[in-house]
C-alpha cells in the first residue's frame, strides 16, 4: 500500500513533464540514446511513470553537465523509495566499497594523524593530488581509477553497480555473473569458484531450484546485507566468538535448507580451520619479510623507493601494502597474501576442492618455500659482499679477533635454519657468544 | 671528498700524503661525505629537489659503506610549500657527524604545517640499523641545523637561526648562554675542552673564550683527531689554528670511547652480516654506549 501511495504521489510529482519528465528528455533522448529509454519504458519505472527527473533531478544544467560527463544517481535517490533495501545494503560490506581500505582519504582520520594534509592534498592547498586520491591507487592512472577500480568500489553509492542503469529486471541484478564483475579473479575468484563447483554445477543443470547460488546464500530472503552470515572482516580475520557465531548460525540456516545443520557446521568449520592454518603459513612469510628488511636486503626497500603514502619509508605488509615498487621478497609475499591465503578458505567456504588446494593451499607453500630460499640466498650474497670489502679500508676492525666469534655464530644461524633453535633460543645463545667476546 | 660533475658526483679519497685519490662510489645529487670510524668505512649524503605546482619535493638520503659495498641506508622526503620550496633541508645531514661513542648521526628532519612555525624532527640514525629512533623535536626558525655531538654521546649542540646554541638530548632542550658569540655551526673539541661556534672558542658551557674570526657567523670548523689544532673555513679562507693552550683529551676518557666505537662497530658488521639479530645487536650496541658512560 504504501509503494502504491508512493508510485501515485511520485507520478504526480510536479517536477514530472516540465522539468525532466518523459515528455521534456524523451524528444532528444529517443535519438540520442535510444537504448536508455527503451530500457528505461521497460522497466519496473517506466511502468509506473516513475519520470527522469525523480532518479536525475530536475536541475537540466545538472543533469546535462559540460563535456559529456554521466548524470549518475547515487543510492541516496534510490534510498527515497527503496529505504529497507539501502539500509540494508549500507550496513553490509558492499556498503563500505570506497572505504574499503584505511588509507583512502574518505577514511581522513587514519591519514591525518599518520601523514598530515599532504598525504592527499597539494602543500598549502585544497586540491587533491590527482593520482595519490587512495592509497590503493597510489600510481593509478585517472583512466585506470575510473575503469578498474571506482568501477567495482563505487558499489557503495551506486545502486545500478549491481541493478543497472535505466533496466530494473531483478533476474539481471541477482545473476552470478552481475556479481562475478567484481567477485572473481585472483584477489577473490568466488564467481569462478562457486560457478565450477557441485553448488554451481548442479544451479546449472536445475537452476535455483536445484542449488544455491551468490544471492541464496549471500543474500537470503531478499536481503541487501550481502554480509550476513559471513563470519571474518575483508582481511580475512575471524569477528570476536560471539559475532562470529551470530553470523555463523545465520549461514547455518541457509545451509539447513538442503543440508543437516551438523554436516553444514562441520563443513564450515573445515573452512575456519584451513583459514588459521594458512594464517599460519602466512605470518611465517610476514616474519621473514621483515627479517629481511631489518636487515636492509630488500631492494629496493622502503628507504630507497618512494615512500607509502601512509607508511612513509617503511615496509607496509598491512592491508594498505601496495604492489608496485617491490622487491622479489615483497613481491612473493604479496602474492601469498593477496592471493594464495585469500583463496585457500574462501575456496572451502564456497565448496570448490581445487581452489582450495591448488589456487590456495599449494601457492601458499610454494610462495613460502621461495621466500625461505629468497631469504637464505640474500644472505649469503650480504656475506660475500662483505668479503669483498668494496670501498672501504681491507684491515677491517674486529676482522681478525672476530674470526671465531663469526664461526660461532654462523652456527647458531644455521642451528636455527635447521630448526634447532627458535628465535628467542638463538637470541640466548647470540647473547651468550657475545659476552663470551667481551661484546 | 665529493667531486660534482654537473649532477653526477663521486666520493673520492684522497691520500694529504700521495695525493692518489681512490674512487670510492659515484651517483647523483651527492652533497658531502665523511670517514666512519678512522675510514674503516664512510658515510655520503644525497639531496635531491623537485619543482611542483605548490612549492618542492626534496629528498635526502644517506649512503654508507661499513666494510662491505656501499648503500642506501636511508631516505626522507619532505613536501615543501610554496615559502619554503628553496630552503635548505640538507644542511644538518651534510655536515652531521658520528657520535663518539657508537657512529649515530643526528640528522634534522624539516616539518612545516601550512600554519604555525617550522619545525625540526631529530633523528638518530646508526648506519647499522635501519630503523632510525626519534629524538624530538625542536624550532630553531631554520629548515635545517648543524649539530655537534658532544662527548658524552648523549647530548648535541645545534644552533637558532640568530645563532644561538641550544643543547639537546631525548625529551629536553636547553639554552646555552654564549655572550656575543653566534653562528651556525657549532664543532666541539674531542676533549670536551672547547667549542668553535661561529669564528669564537667557547667553554662547554658556552662563555667565550677567544674571538679568531671576526665577522665568520658562517664559519665552519673541523678539529684534529687529539685536538691539537683546529681548521677553520671563514669567508673563503681555510684557516689552520693552534690549539695546545686548550686542555688535551683525558686519555683514560678517550680509550673508552674508542672502545666503545670499535665495540660498536663489530656488532654492527656481525649485525649487517646477518650473522647477529637485530634486536640483539641493539641491546649489545647499547650496553656498549651505557658502559662508556658509566666509566665516565
Amino acid at each position: 500500500v504504501i509503494s502504491l501511495v508512493l508510485v501515485v504521489a511520485l507520478s504526480a510529482s510536479p517536477t514530472g513533464p516540465t522539468t525532466g519528465g518523459p515528455a521534456s528528455c524523451e524528444p532528444c533522448h529517443a535519438k540520442e540514446t535510444p537504448g536508455i529509454v527503451r530500457a528505461w519504458r521497460e522497466s519496473a519505472h517506466g511502468h509506473a511513470k516513475i519520470a527522469c527527473a525523480e532518479c536525475h533531478g530536475g536541475d537540466a544544467a545538472r543533469s546535462h553537465p559540460p563535456g559529456g560527463g554521466r548524470a549518475a544517481v547515487d543510492a541516496a535517490s534510490c534510498r527515497r523509495c527503496h529505504a529497507k533495501a539501502t539500509e540494508q545494503h549500507l550496513a553490509s560490506k558492499h556498503g563500505l566499497g570506497l572505504r574499503a581500505g584505511t588509507g583512502c582519504t574518505r577514511n581522513g582520520k587514519e591519514a591525518l594523524t599518520r601523514e598530515g594534509c599532504t598525504a592527499c592534498h597539494e602543500p598549502g592547498s585544497t586540491a587533491v593530488r590527482e593520482l595519490v586520491q587512495c592509497a590503493r591507487f597510489l600510481t593509478q592512472s585517472p583512466a585506470m581509477q575510473r575503469q578498474g577500480c571506482t568501477a567495482c568500489h563505487q558499489v557503495e553509492a551506486r545502486c545500478d553497480t549491481c541493478h543497472g542503469a535505466h533496466g530494473t529486471d531483478r533476474a539481471v541484478a541477482r545473476d552470478a555473473g552481475t556479481c562475478g564483475t567484481c567477485h572473481m579473479g585472483p584477489d577473490h575468484a568466488q564467481y569462478e569458484m562457486w560457478k565450477t563447483s557441485r553448488h554451481g554445477m548442479v544451479f546449472a543443470q536445475k537452476g535455483s531450484a536445484g542449488a544455491p547460488d551468490c544471492a541464496t546464500c549471500h543474500m537470503a530472503g531478499g536481503t541487501h546485507d550481502v554480509s550476513q552470515g559471513i563470519s571474518m572482516d575483508l582481511g580475512g580475520t575471524p569477528y570476536p566468538p560471539e559475532r562470529r557465531e551470530r553470523e555463523r548460525a545465520k549461514m547455518v540456516e541457509v545451509c539447513a535448507r538442503c543440508h543437516t545443520r551438523a554436516f553444514a557446521r562441520r563443513a564450515l568449520a573445515d573452512g575456519d580451520a584451513i583459514q588459521r592454518e594458512s594464517k599460519a603459513l602466512l605470518d611465517e612469510g610476514t616474519a621473514i619479510v621483515r627479517d629481511l628488511d631489518a636487515l636492509g636486503l630488500l631492494e629496493p626497500g622502503p628507504a630507497s623507493r618512494p615512500p607509502h603514502p601512509l607508511s612513509g619509508a617503511k615496509l607496509e605488509l598491512g592491508p594498505q601494502m601496495l604492489y608496485e615498487n617491490l622487491s622479489r621478497p615483497e613481491a612473493i609475499y604479496f602474492r601469498m597474501k593477496k592471493f594464495a591465503y585469500v583463496t585457500a578458505f574462501k575456496g572451502v567456504f564456497h565448496q570448490n576442492p581445487d581452489y582450495a588446494h591448488w589456487y590456495g593451499n599449494a601457492p601458499l607453500k610454494l610462495g613460502l618455500s621461495e621466500l625461505r630460499g629468497e631469504s637464505a640466498l640474500l644472505r649469503r650474497l650480504r656475506i660475500a659482499e662483505q668479503r669483498l670489502a668494496v670501498g672501504a679500508r681491507e684491515d677491517r676492525p674486529g676482522d681478525a679477533q672476530d674470526a671465531a666469534l663469526r664461526r660461532d655464530l654462523q652456527e647458531l644461524r644455521e642451528k636455527r635454519t635447521r630448526g634447532e633453535l627458535d628465535a628467542a633460543g638463538l637470541d640466548r645463545a647470540q647473547r651468550e657468544v657475545l659476552e663470551k667476546a667481551g661484546l | 671528498v665529493v667531486e660534482r660533475d654537473g649532477a653526477e658526483g663521486r666520493v673520492v679519497a684522497v691520500d694529504p700524503a700521495t695525493s692518489v685519490r681512490r674512487v670510492l662510489h659515484s651517483g647523483t645529487g651527492l652533497v658531502a661525505a665523511r670517514w666512519l670510524h678512522g675510514g674503516a668505512g664512510w658515510v655520503a649524503v644525497t639531496g635531491s629537489r623537485e619543482r611542483r605546482a605548490y612549492g618542492a619535493t626534496a629528498t635526502t638520503s644517506i649512503v654508507a659503506a661499513t666494510g662491505g659495498a656501499p648503500s642506501e641506508r636511508y631516505r626522507w622526503t619532505v613536501e615543501l610549500g610554496p615559502a619554503d620550496a628553496s630552503a635548505d633541508v640538507t644542511l644538518g645531514w651534510a655536515t652531521a657527524r658520528p657520535s663518539p661513542l657508537d657512529h649515530r648521526l643526528l640528522l634534522p628532519q624539516y616539518r612545516k604545517a601550512p600554519i604555525g612555525p617550522g619545525r625540526l624532527e631529530l633523528l638518530v640514525l646508526d648506519v647499522f640499523d635501519p630503523r632510525p629512533e626519534p629524538a624530538g623535536e625542536i624550532v630553531l626558525g631554520r629548515a635545517s641545523a648543524s649539530a655537534a655531538w658532544l662527548g658524552d654521546g648523549a647530548r648535541a649542540l645545534v644552533a637558532a637561526s640568530d645563532g644561538a646554541l641550544v643543547a639537546v638530548e631525548p625529551g629536553q632542550r636547553t639554552p646555552v648562554p654564549t655572550g656575543a658569540a653566534r653562528g651556525l655551526h657549532p664543532s666541539v673539541h674531542p676533549g670536551g675542552a672547547a667549542v668553535f661556534l661561529g669564528g669564537w672558542l667557547l667553554r662547554p658551557d658556552g662563555t667565550p673564550l677567544v674571538e679568531l674570526v671576526r665577522g665568520a657567523f658562517e664559519a665552519t670548523a673541523e678539529w684534529s683527531p687529539t685536538g691539537e689544532r683546529l681548521a677553520v673555513i671563514a669567508g673563503g679562507r681555510l684557516l689552520v689554528f693552534a690549539a695546545g693552550a686548550l686542555a688535551s683529551p683525558d686519555p683514560a676518557a678517550s680509550a673508552r670511547r674508542a672502545r666503545s666505537r670499535d665495540a660498536v662497530w663489530r656488532l654492527g658488521t656481525l649485525s649487517t652480516e646477518g650473522l647477529l639479530r637485530p634486536e640483539v645487536y641493539r641491546e649489545r650496541r647499547d650496553r656498549q654506549r651505557a658502559l662508556a658512560r658509566e666509566e665516565s
